[in-house]
């Protein structure tokens, strides 16, 4: 299971051996950089982002208490929190001019993670990706908005002038209706 | 709060886009029910797979050269708590009035604001945008600017954590003139914030310490130091405590601390339900 190698990970992090952190970004890197790519749309910025998300990893390794959740997920929130920050900081100063808004595609892609991993994560990813699509687009946007984006559901209602009651169901029912598509693929 | 009204609020809550008294109304219900915590794990493990069904985009091999990079120049953090050494308890000399605390309501606590926990909240985020934009967006040589960003960062983590608990705390009868305001801002893992206005300088020898009280017993969570306008804003570690404190206090006691207090509160907070 992915979590019982994390956990070894996190505790080699916690008696400060340096190498771990490696181990953790092979396994968890991608994901986590693809998802701070996703939310603010800029490679550099993506980098920057994960590399801060490693470091609150390897500071904080010896506070990790596995019984309150699993290593994976607490790396993608914590990406997910902070990339939401960054958005909103920008919100609030503009970005200057002269801030690269091109998404590099000349970086090399980095191949040290297992080929294992690569693939059960690719396979989860595209049954989350078919089930995406048999969402309506009234159920698809109100969840990107409050995933990607960090809106609040009344700022979602706002935003796409819906009633508030409305946005609550969609995105509660869109959920379920995810769940619901990803538990069924995965029985295949 | 209903398990309805928790359920329904699950993705808000996860997402982190409610406010402050609504989100510790729903980690408070969520320490006490399996069935709601079950139910919020679901879409927990959902909105992980969101998270994983975003294009696949490939980092440069060079990130991962600044990752192995960091433990030889980033400080790890102690998992120790403490700032005061916790000596063998010793039977309190005067009655435990935290017992009673935790178990009644004190009669002048001030009503919680939520919007100004929430301009807090703002205010932290903006110095954060601040702080980070006079350093660049790269890790600074500086070692003050880099440790008042570190600050920063966990005091906001505090603030936005799931698990958090505020306390709004009441002066005392008894309690020296002046004190105005203080809040605490609880966390398991992620440490706690504490916030005051208006504490008195005390005589030499004397200092104010913080507790947290659990199960009706008292457990240090460290010394305050306010500055000469008598303000504090202290980000602790939060003691290794089982449960979430009923409530938070602070007494005056010799300087360095004790394990146990020695006096009664000067104020008091009770979680806010």
């Amino acid at each position: 299971m992915v979590q019982d190698g994390d956990l070894d990970i996190v505790r080699r992090l916690a008696h400060g051996d340096g190498a771990a952190l490696g181990d953790l970004y092979d396994r968890h890197g991608r994901t986590v950089f693809a998802l701070a790519a996703r939310i603010l749309g800029d490679h550099g910025e993506a980098e920057d982002l994960t590399q801060d998300v490693f470091t609150l990893a390897w500071r904080n390794a010896a506070k990790y208490d596995a019984s309150r959740g699993v290593v994976a997920a607490w790396l993608l929130v914590t990406t997910r929190t902070r990339a939401i920050d960054r958005l909103r900081s920008r919100r609030v100063r503009p970005r200057s001019a002269g801030a690269s808004e091109i998404l590099r595609m000349d970086a090399i892609p980095d191949t040290a993670a297992s080929v294992e991993m690569i693939v059960a994560s690719e396979q989860m990813a595209a049954r989350v990706r078919a089930a995406l699509e048999t969402l309506p687009p009234e159920y698809r946007e109100p969840l990107n908005l409050a995933y990607f984006e960090g809106l609040s559901h009344s700022e979602v209602a706002e935003r796409t002038g819906t009633p508030l009651g409305t946005i609550k169901t969609r995105v509660r029912s869109g959920l379920a209706r995810l769940r619901q598509a990803m538990d069924a693929g995965k029985e295949r | 709060m209903t398990h309805e009204d928790v359920q329904a609020s699950a993705s808000e809550y996860l997402l982190g886009s409610l406010d402050e008294v609504t989100a510790a109304r729903v980690a408070s219900h969520l320490a006490g029910c399996d069935a709601c915590r079950d139910e919020v794990r679901e879409v927990a493990r959902t909105l992980d797979a969101l998270a994983r069904s975003v294009p696949e985009v490939h980092p440069p091999a060079a990130l991962r050269d600044r990752i192995v990079a960091i433990p030889s120049t980033v400080p790890q953090v102690a998992a120790v708590a403490p700032s005061v050494a916790i000596a063998r308890p010793r039977p309190p000399r005067i009655a435990p009035w935290f017992a009673a605390v935790a178990a009644a309501l004190v009669a002048a606590v001030a009503m919680w604001q939520a919007a100004s926990a929430r301009a807090e909240v703002d205010r932290l985020r903006q110095e954060l945008a601040d702080v980070r934009s006079m350093a660049g967006q790269t890790l600074v040589a500086n070692a003050s600017l880099q440790q008042q960003v570190d600050d920063f960062t966990r005091q906001t983590n505090v603030l936005r954590a799931s698990d958090l608990v505020s306390y709004s705390l009441a002066r005392q009868p008894g309690a020296p003139e002046g004190v105005v305001r203080a809040r605490a801002y609880v966390t398991q893992q992620r440490g706690l914030v504490f916030t005051a206005e208006g504490l008195p300088t005390l005589p030499a020898g004397k200092v104010y310490q913080l507790w947290v009280i659990v199960d009706a017993k008292a457990v240090s969570a460290g010394l305050l130091s306010p500055d000469s306008a008598g303000r504090v804003y202290a980000l602790l570690t939060t003691p290794d405590i089982a449960a979430m404190p009923g409530a938070v206090a602070v007494t005056i006691e010799p300087a360095g601390g004790l394990s146990q207090p020695s006096t009664p509160p000067i104020l008091v907070g009770i979680a806010q339900q």
